[in-house]
């Protein structure tokens, strides 16, 4: 059995998961052996699944909902079953190889049990600094990993690597969690950023891409967020741009984040999206960022983000 | 008698509110004055309702509102968020 810690939740699963720190890495004290069948979180195992959901509410091209569960199908690959937002199966097809199945796994199949449990879910990346959470969203590719990294690089704390999710904390603030995803990089972002010491094994289906471990074990503990940053096409001056969003155009961009789009929506009924969008906008900020596409202009980026965070520690110190 | 859709969530956002429209995929927002009309549809209500309340509760001609209120209450049609429902 295999313990892990993603998006705040404890996870036992059957299936080893390359590209996730084991939790003992990331819970000083605690260490994998505090997981139990009993205590943890969520509940990963190999079992058979079935080819339908009964009494669908809503479905798209390889998956369907109801009330309590999501199945996705993807031939060749296999399908997963998320229930209750604790439990999730995996039964990969006969041809496929378990490894094949993960990056769905915990892509889609555990945004789903996320979604299940009323968080939010966004296709980013995140870090923190000075104890302040930072979002970086955008399409793939857009190279949200490669400005984790870089941000680390540069003094940052790693937080998550493609799939995020935000929750409120007691007093209805938005958190992020640290967790045991690694970053996803190709070989020249890891070679530019000298990183290769961190490196691990292939991504499946990752296009090319390794497994980085963060350079040092996330903290376990929740990080309030200070903004998200909606990463555009490349900047026409050359030079990064950040600029403010304003409603409801930043519940869009939120929105249009949404790790699955189309699944969110279906399963948008009843849960807590909305609130904690709200919560986004209320106490955090959504941005826009233009920058220089590739890595000649990383630290030019770099260097706009820590103003930009200067000015804002600057600003709420005097409210 | 109109009355608000199933299944629009919403959350508070200072005054305003933020709204979700499941259907379309798409977020809207209402100031103040809107959210307080949201909130009446909350029951089925005719236009002439929302309009004799809006005007004790705010200071506005009730000309002025009625139009207004008919006009809002378009918007929400189009939008679907809204719907007919028998008195």
């Amino acid at each position: 059995m295999f313990h892990y810690r993603i998006s705040g939740l404890t996870v036992k699963s059957e299936i080893e998961l390359p590209g996730l720190l084991p939790a003992g890495k990331l819970l000083p004290g605690a260490g994998g052996e505090g997981i139990t069948a009993a205590t943890a979180d969520v509940r990963i195992r190999r079992r058979p699944v079935a080819e339908r959901l009964e009494q669908a509410i809503d479905y798209g091209q390889v998956w369907e909902v109801n009330e309590g569960s999501f199945l996705l199908s993807l031939p060749g690959i296999g399908r997963f079953l998320a229930c209750g937002g604790s439990d999730l199966d995996v039964d990969p097809a006969p041809e496929a190889n378990i490894q094949a199945t993960i990056p769905f796994l915990l892509g889609t199949a555990f945004s789903a049990l996320i979604l299940q449990r009323g968080g939010l879910v966004l296709h980013a990346s995140a870090v923190t600094w000075r104890g302040r959470g930072y979002m970086f969203c955008g399409r793939s590719g857009a190279g949200k990993s490669t400005l984790a990294a870089a941000l680390c690089n540069a003094g940052c704390s790693f937080v998550n690597d493609d799939v995020c999710s935000v929750e409120t904390d007691r007093g209805g603030k938005p958190v992020i969690w640290p967790d045991g995803r690694q970053l996803k990089l190709h070989d020249e972002s890891i070679a530019h950023l000298s990183l290769a010491a961190q490196r691990s094994g292939v991504v499946q289906n990752g296009i090319g891409k390794y497994y980085v471990s963060p350079a040092s074990p996330p903290s376990p503990d929740s990080v309030p967020l200070a903004a998200v940053y909606i990463l555009q096409e490349k900047a026409e001056s050359g030079h990064p741009v950040i600029q403010d969003t304003s409603m409801p155009d930043a519940a869009q961009l939120l929105l249009n984040e949404n790790y699955r789009p189309p699944i969110a929506m279906a399963m948008a009924r009843g849960s807590r999206q909305v609130e904690i969008t709200a919560s986004i906008l209320n106490h955090a900020a959504v941005y826009r960022l233009w920058r220089p596409w590739g890595l000649a202009g990383m630290e030019e980026t770099i260097s706009a983000l820590f103003s930009h965070w200067l000015g804002s520690e600057t600003w709420n110190e005097k409210q | 008698m109109i009355q608000r859709s199933a299944d629009t969530p919403s959350a508070s956002i200072g005054e305003a509110l933020l709204m979700m429209s499941i259907e379309r995929g798409q977020y809207f927002s209402l100031n103040s004055v809107a959210a307080r009309i949201w909130e009446m549809l909350e029951q089925p209500a005719t236009p002439d309702i929302v309009s004799h309340r809006l005007c004790e509760e705010y200071d506005v001609a009730p000309d002025v509102c009625a139009e207004q209120v008919s006009r809002f209450l378009a918007k929400l049609r189009e939008l679907e968020l809204v719907i007919e429902v028998c008195a």
